[in-house]
């Protein structure tokens, strides 16, 4: 089986997130009676403002669907640009970080070394993302924090405060950003499903500009860089336009981070899996050198996939039995007729050991507590059975009926016409016969 | 007060009875209802997990476990569903019993909105892996395969996560070996591993001309682009002063390179992405012999 994937370059929604005003104007030109140029008589207009609502400065938990080096892993990442993986395939192009840059994304990677060193995180709230120091730059939002439907100045947001040479440094130049994100089809048949969903098959990818240390812990900030377009490098790194005077460090909004460590010791994807166990689904054993008859029993029991546990039987007495699961290390035959009645038919006793296989009569009594467990199948088996039981009595009774009709019906109607000609009809007849003879 | 007896339902009530659920509504889904749950608990859905791996040595950390279901189990179980509500007719209930069997894996097919090809299987059979490889590539995807060559593909019934590190597969039929690839969003952006110099295999951004044989994605043949283009670079300072890469200047040197001849191509994000893409890994397992 061949997976596809496919690429597009951008994926950019109608209207970006942000404040627009709508201007509706209707002019009335009339030519009047008697006057043959057109005059203007009256004009309206109307205005009317609206947001699009949209995610600025925190992203919800189920945004994020992957990123790479994986969080908290170590291996050898030195040759990788670190990726995030978004659910939300228009998100890198729902904003932009100014400058008539309508295509760029907003989100970019910052990939930080630890002897940069790393910003550390600061929480503050929405209300308080313009810094009263003047030394910490933050560019004029339109509109401001917080002021966009569905923010509140109360919103909690994560930020880190970055050194202007590092920013410098680090942050793409407006010409890098489309570059540095795109959107991937993949077919999801092949994946797993979580709680019952499938993954999402269209994403968004934003990708770092900056390979990681080796030997060293990196931290990968998805950072916003709503307003920064001015702001933003040369391709180079060389300053563009310069921060106001006094400016010493920058904040940026980080909607999420991570860390890896990369280092030489490989624990790559094939590097983990080549070091997983595959062996028969059974409890691990040593054979003994040399087994006792009871040591073989329990070794065959395990070959089998059959573990011993606590049985409390019904007298009260607790004693060992074996039990395994639905998942053997190999293929039984259907041997059991059912249906059983109690769990106790399903228990096999083994006379030579005195041990019980409560495997089956496990699974009758599990079965039934998670009927217990879910109403709306209960309710259901409920009627369903009731009405099977009901038909199985009419059908009955209509055996009945049509053996002593000596014929067989399809419908209760012809059941019905049958008994009217050969046992009602005779019998009014005969009765009547009665009558006109005793008259 | 007057002694209730039971009395004999008429032929009305009787109809009543079969037509409509307690409510008075028509009943006609109750025995969707009773197949569909039927359906999940054989799938091994909702179980407790210690019903399935009964001793944590028989799963211990790193590893993986192949196993077939045994179908004596999966009858019990759902006869003991089954039991409650009184009896019925023990016909309709094997009925209802072989029609949840036979439409295991529809409700991955539903939740992944493909077309559930029929399954005509008697077995299951799959594997439980438990690794950090679960934790760590959530998107990570599964085949199976009928012969350890893996060349016949199984259908699946379920892959999920039953846990953050435990992952479960069922199969249709006897399944003898999976392969396990790294998921194709999760494809990273990379280059060769750096040495004296960094370089990167380019591949064909677009179809060449018919007849041709090139089409877009194969690789260019003897042609390793090396990158150079960092903020910083020197001889000294192959990846520059701190291995940031000019990125625009990357894709205007690949835009040069990834055309086949005569072919204009338009090189943006998505021609990039296809250039800087490394291949995914994949790791096969088979049923290990008894």
């Amino acid at each position: 089986m061949s997976t596809s994937i496919s690429f597009q370059s951008l994926n950019a929604p109608p209207m970006q997130t942000g404040e627009y005003t709508v201007t509706v104007t209707q002019s009335i030109d009339a030519t009047l009676p008697g006057d043959s140029t057109q005059s203007s008589l009256d004009s309206f207009t109307q205005t009317q403002s609206l947001q699009v609502a949209g995610i600025r400065f925190t992203l919800p938990g189920t945004a994020i669907v992957a990123q790479y080096p994986p969080s908290g892993n170590q291996g050898v990442f030195a040759n990788v640009l670190p990726h995030v993986v978004l659910a939300d395939p228009t998100l890198p192009w729902q904003n932009d970080p100014g400058s008539d840059a309508e295509n760029s994304p907003w989100l970019a990677l910052f990939v930080v070394d630890e002897t940069d060193p790393a910003p550390s995180i600061v929480a503050t709230t929405v209300g308080s993302l313009v810094p009263s120091d003047s030394s910490i730059f933050f560019p004029t939002l339109d509109p401001a924090p917080g002021d966009l439907y569905g923010e509140s100045a109360t919103d909690p947001v994560n930020v880190i405060n970055v050194p202007v040479a590092l920013f410098y440094a680090l942050a793409p130049s407006l010409a890098d950003l489309p570059w540095l994100a795109h959107v991937r089809q993949t077919d999801v048949t092949g994946k797993a499903t979580k709680n019952g969903q499938a993954q999402a098959g269209t994403v968004s990818v934003v990708v770092g500009n900056r390979f990681p240390a080796s030997e060293a812990r990196t931290t990968v900030h998805l950072v916003s860089l709503e307003g920064y377009g001015p702001y933003l490098p040369n391709d180079d790194g060389s300053a563009a336009q310069a921060f106001p005077d006094g400016t010493t460090t920058v904040q940026l909004v980080s909607l999420y981070s991570w860390i890896f460590q990369s280092n030489s010791e490989t624990q790559s994807f094939s590097d983990l899996l080549n070091n997983v166990t595959n062996f028969p689904f059974q409890r691990p054993y040593t054979i003994p050198s040399a087994p006792s008859s009871a040591d073989q029993v329990v070794l065959d029991a395990f070959a089998f996939g059959y573990t011993a546990l606590t049985h409390t039987l019904l007298t009260g007495e607790q004693t060992g039995s074996w039990y395994r699961g639905p998942l053997l290390p190999y293929g039984v035959t259907n041997f059991t007729t059912p249906p059983f009645v109690t769990p106790d038919q399903l228990l096999r006793y083994d006379p030579t050991t005195g041990m019980f296989d409560t495997s089956y009569a496990a699974a009758w009594q599990l079965g039934k507590l998670a009927a217990l467990h879910d109403n709306t199948f209960l309710a259901a088996l409920m009627r369903w059975k009731r009405k099977r039981t009901a038909q199985a009595v009419l059908d009955f009774e209509n055996g009945l009926l049509d053996g002593q009709l000596g014929q067989s019906h399809s419908t209760a109607l012809e059941r019905f016409k049958t008994i009217a000609e050969t046992v009602l009809k005779p019998a009014a007849e005969s009765l009547l016969a009665k009558r006109n003879s005793n008259a | 007060m007057p002694r209730q007896f039971k009395h004999r339902p008429s032929a009305a009530e009787f109809r009543q009875a079969i037509e409509t659920d307690s409510t008075g509504q028509p009943a006609a889904n109750d025995r969707e209802v009773v197949v569909q749950t039927l359906r999940n608990l054989l799938e091994l859905q909702g179980l407790p997990f210690y019903y399935l791996v009964p001793d944590a040595t028989m799963l211990p950390p790193e590893s993986i476990r192949f196993f077939q279901v045994d179908e004596n189990w999966l009858t019990a179980l759902a006869d003991g569903a089954l039991s409650l509500g009184g009896t019925a007719p023990s016909g309709a209930t094997e009925q209802v019993k072989e029609e949840a069997r036979a439409r295991r894996g529809q409700a991955r097919a539903e939740a992944l909105k493909v077309a559930k090809n029929a399954l005509n299987f008697t077995t299951m059979s799959g594997f439980l892996l438990r690794s950090a490889v679960v934790v760590g590539w959530p998107g990570l995807e599964v085949n199976g395969y009928s012969d350890t060559a893996g060349t016949q593909p199984l259908q699946r019934i379920r892959l999920e996560l039953v846990s953050p590190s435990v992952m479960l597969g069922l199969f249709e039929g006897t399944v003898q070996c999976v392969k396990i690839h790294e998921p194709a969003e999760g494809i990273h952006f990379g280059t060769s591993t750096p040495t004296t110099v960094t370089t990167k295999s380019l591949r064909y951004a677009a179809d060449g001309q018919s007849g041709s044989g090139i089409s877009i994605g194969q690789p260019i043949p003897n042609f390793d682009l090396t990158i150079n283009q960092f903020r910083g670079f020197s001889s000294t300072a192959l990846m520059g002063t701190n291995r940031i890469v000019n990125i625009n200047a990357l894709a205007t040197a690949m835009s040069t390179q990834v055309f086949p001849s005569n072919i204009n191509g338009n090189f943006t994000g998505a021609e990039f992405a296809l250039e800087m893409v490394q291949g995914v890994e994949e790791v096969t397992f088979s049923v290990p012999s008894e």
